[in-house]
């Protein structure tokens, strides 16, 4: 009788003995083995410098021959101009490059655009050249070459063309901003995409509020709807042809799918009770909402052709905003069942509903990113911050940090995050986009206050 | 009752166990406090991965003694080493010499010499002469690397009121010769040191050509290329990508970029500045690593 109590006492006693023993994993890896005679020589270099911009040169694209052309900006000559210029444009402020214009080098000949003059390049110290030409078809049509060098080794990088109608003349240019971009950074492009808002104008208490469109560098703006209902919430088809957003008319929600081909829009859901926050799925085929019932909110889809909707939450709190992930398979949302909005995960039919977010402070208006990798949120501690985590809520990490920071979503290529910024005091809000190292943040030039700001897939 | 003597067990051990406790509590606070050690000085310790598995250095050890015969006569500083080396060389040469080992050390030593030398400048000659040649294409070799065994070869021929002993008995052991070189021959291998040093100075002309991809994550990656030389420096051919550490999923766009950047930085460094002599060490590059975070 005694032995197994001392055989309990010895294994209690050496437990922790064991365990120390065991502790200390292999962590150093295995020293490389001692190079023979002919192994050849290894070493490591680093690189110690700060984050740099990349200097790209962007002269003026050169034209064989200076005829007027149906484009906004005039004969193929300034249009060679304006394209360099709107290529210049996006590339700035992205923290990854430092492009020189147009307006300080000068423009190539035609012939050097194939086969640039590198020393001359060399001596501006730039260590990329984006060359091209503009050329006016037959038809009225405009064909636009582009061409990225690294002048430092004088090889030729990547290039391109594009043939396009004359009004669609800075989508070329957004292309070859694009290759650029997705060459020189390895990430998707983006440039050649749409974003979606709420314009907003008029004082605090009656603000109007209005559903526009423009290009991803603000041009090309246009107002989809009047401002007699507050337009909120606006989110891109993926096939871009039409935009779902929510509007209140006389307290009245309302959703609406705006058909951006034939100028129409088409009324999807009219609730007496709140409705909040629709969203697409990847395929198109269902809207996810939350509607509040008897101060009950829970989160319902709906097939976007019209039907019935199907509840797929059921808790007693508020129940809101639904992102799906890429494959469609599951939804990130918002619930305060805990006490505190906190981001919750789910499968797509409202099964297996768990919190992911664990971060202190409260968690607001999830977003799924197109990657998949990620997921943007706005996180509310004192102030509103932007902030990323992985899909299983790990990795938080902020973007910015700022007073009122919210609803980020996502560009195209799942690199950087557009969300609205309010300005402390004035109330003033705009459009920001940050990328996700959290270093680059820039303003989107809007003419008037922006809010809910929504990036359309890459253009086809 | 199987229940009770059961329990009683159990509070037994338990009490075996307390008493135990209580018994190491008493003991620590009790035991006198250890007299705290003085703390050892700092040192620098510096971590490297270089180690040589062979010898690379040359041998510490003094060089051995040339195969040659001591000086014999009158050196002046060295009056004493020189009476040893009679002793032995009467087992090796005993028909040369036979009345210099009875012969008290100082004084016989003046005798051979005016005897040894007329000996040797007749009949030696023969065997003199193809005997330099031996040493002729053996020295260059030697030379370079070690001038310290040339030195002790000349001083004996510096000196100019001692016979070589050498020469005597060199008549009779056909073939031999006075001078050969020493026996422990420079570093076959180029050390580690060198090599680290190698590594360094590619590392140092990399580094400003070389700059990482930026993006989420790009920190993680590491790319490790290797690549061949000329001796004059320039590539041979172009690098190759041994592999690629750190991807992520958030990185993955990155590895291609970062591959690509120190591709470029190889090529824009070209020709790279290096100790020829060397050149064995450094016309192949077998790894070197491009990692952004060793800085950090």
């Amino acid at each position: 009788m005694k032995l197994p109590v001392l055989t309990a006492l010895a294994l209690v006693l050496a437990a922790p003995l064991a365990a120390q023993q065991a502790a200390p994993s292999p962590a150093p890896a295995p020293p490389p083995a001692a190079p023979a005679a002919d192994a050849g020589l290894s070493g490591a270099v680093s690189d110690e410098s700060d984050w740099q911009d990349l200097g790209i040169a962007i002269p003026a694209f050169a034209t064989d021959a200076d005829v007027p052309t149906q484009a906004s900006a005039g004969s193929t000559a300034a249009l060679g101009y304006s394209v360099a210029a709107v290529i210049t444009a996006d590339l700035k402020n992205n923290g990854l490059f430092k492009p020189v214009g147009p307006d300080a080098l000068p423009r190539p000949a035609f012939a050097e655009v194939q086969a640039p003059a590198y020393a001359g390049w060399r001596s501006r110290s730039a260590e990329m050249l984006v060359q091209g030409y503009v050329r006016a078809g037959a038809d009225g049509q405009v064909t636009v070459g582009c061409y990225l060098y690294d002048v430092a080794l004088g090889q030729q990088l990547a290039k391109a063309g594009w043939t396009v109608a004359p009004g669609d003349w800075r989508r070329a240019a957004h292309k070859c901003a694009d290759m650029v971009y997705s060459r020189l950074s390895g990430e998707s492009p983006f440039f050649d995409s749409r974003i979606a808002y709420i314009a907003e104008t008029g004082p605090k208490d009656r603000r109007m509020k209005r559903l526009a469109i423009m290009d991803s560098d603000g041009a090309n703006h246009r107002y989809l709807t009047t401002g007699q209902a507050t337009a909120l919430t606006p989110r891109y088809s993926p096939d871009y042809k039409s935009i779902l957003y929510l509007s209140y008319f006389n307290g009245q929600p309302r959703i609406y799918i705006y058909n951006l081909e034939t100028n129409t829009q088409r009324l999807l859901l009219s609730s007496q009770n709140p409705v909040f926050a629709p969203r697409w799925s990847p395929d198109g085929k269902w809207v996810l909402y939350s509607m509040a019932i008897a101060g009950n909110t829970d989160i319902y889809k709906l097939p976007s052709a019209g039907g019935a909707s199907i509840k797929l939450t059921d808790s007693p709190g508020i129940d809101i905003g639904g992102s799906f992930s890429p494959d469609g398979s599951r939804i990130v949302f918002e619930s305060d069942r805990s006490g505190s909005q906190q981001v919750y995960v789910m499968n797509a039919d409202g099964t297996d509903q768990k919190r992911i977010s664990f971060f202190g402070g409260r968690s607001a208006t999830p977003e799924w990113s197109p990657r998949g990798d990620q997921i943007a949120f706005t996180h509310i501690a004192g102030n509103l911050r932007i902030g990323v985590m992985s899909p299983s809520g790990g990795e938080m990490r902020y973007l910015t940090d700022s007073w009122q920071d919210e609803a980020p979503t996502w560009a195209p290529n799942g690199r950087i995050i557009q969300f609205f910024r309010t300005a402390r005091g004035s109330g003033k809000t705009g459009i920001w986009q940050v990328d996700l190292t959290g270093r680059n943040e820039r303003k989107l030039d809007t003419p008037v206050d922006g809010s809910d700001p929504a990036w359309g897939p890459l253009r086809p | 009752m199987a229940q009770q003597s059961l329990r009683k067990e159990e509070a037994l051990g338990l009490a075996v166990a307390l008493a135990a406790h209580a018994g190491l509590v008493a003991f620590l606070l009790l035991k006198p406090p250890a007299p705290s050690a003085p703390r050892p000085e700092r040192i620098t310790v510096t971590l490297s991965d270089e180690v040589g598995l062979t010898s690379a250095a040359p041998s510490p050890t003094a060089d051995a003694a040339p195969d040659s015969g001591p000086d014999l006569g009158e050196p002046a500083p060295e009056p004493s080493p020189a009476p040893p080396p009679p002793k032995p060389e009467p087992q090796v040469q005993p028909r040369p010499q036979p009345t210099a080992v009875p012969a008290p050390q100082p004084k016989p030593q003046p005798k051979p010499l005016p005897v040894v030398p007329p000996k040797p400048a007749v009949p030696v000659k023969p065997v003199v002469k193809p005997a330099p040649a031996k040493p002729a294409p053996a020295r260059p070799v030697a030379a370079p690397a070690r001038p310290a065994a040339a030195a002790p070869a000349a001083k004996p021929a510096a000196k100019p009121g001692a016979s070589r002993f050498a020469d005597a008995f060199n008549k009779g052991i056909p073939g031999a010769t006075g001078k050969t070189p020493a026996q422990n021959p420079p570093a076959a291998t180029i050390g580690p040191a060198v090599r680290s040093a190698l590594a360094g100075a590619i590392s140092r002309q990399l580094k400003p050509k070389w700059v990482a991809p930026q993006g989420m994550e790009a920190e993680k990656l590491v790319t490790i290329l290797a690549w061949d030389l000329n001796p004059d420096g320039t590539l041979a051919g172009s690098p190759r990508v041994v592999r690629q550490d750190g991807i992520t999923d958030a990185n993955r766009a990155q590895a291609q970029r970062h591959a690509e950047q120190a591709v470029r930085a190889v090529r824009l460094a070209a020709p790279f500045d290096l100790p020829s002599e060397y050149y064995p060490a450094w016309k192949r590059i077998a790894e070197f690593r491009f990692d952004r975070r060793l800085s950090q």
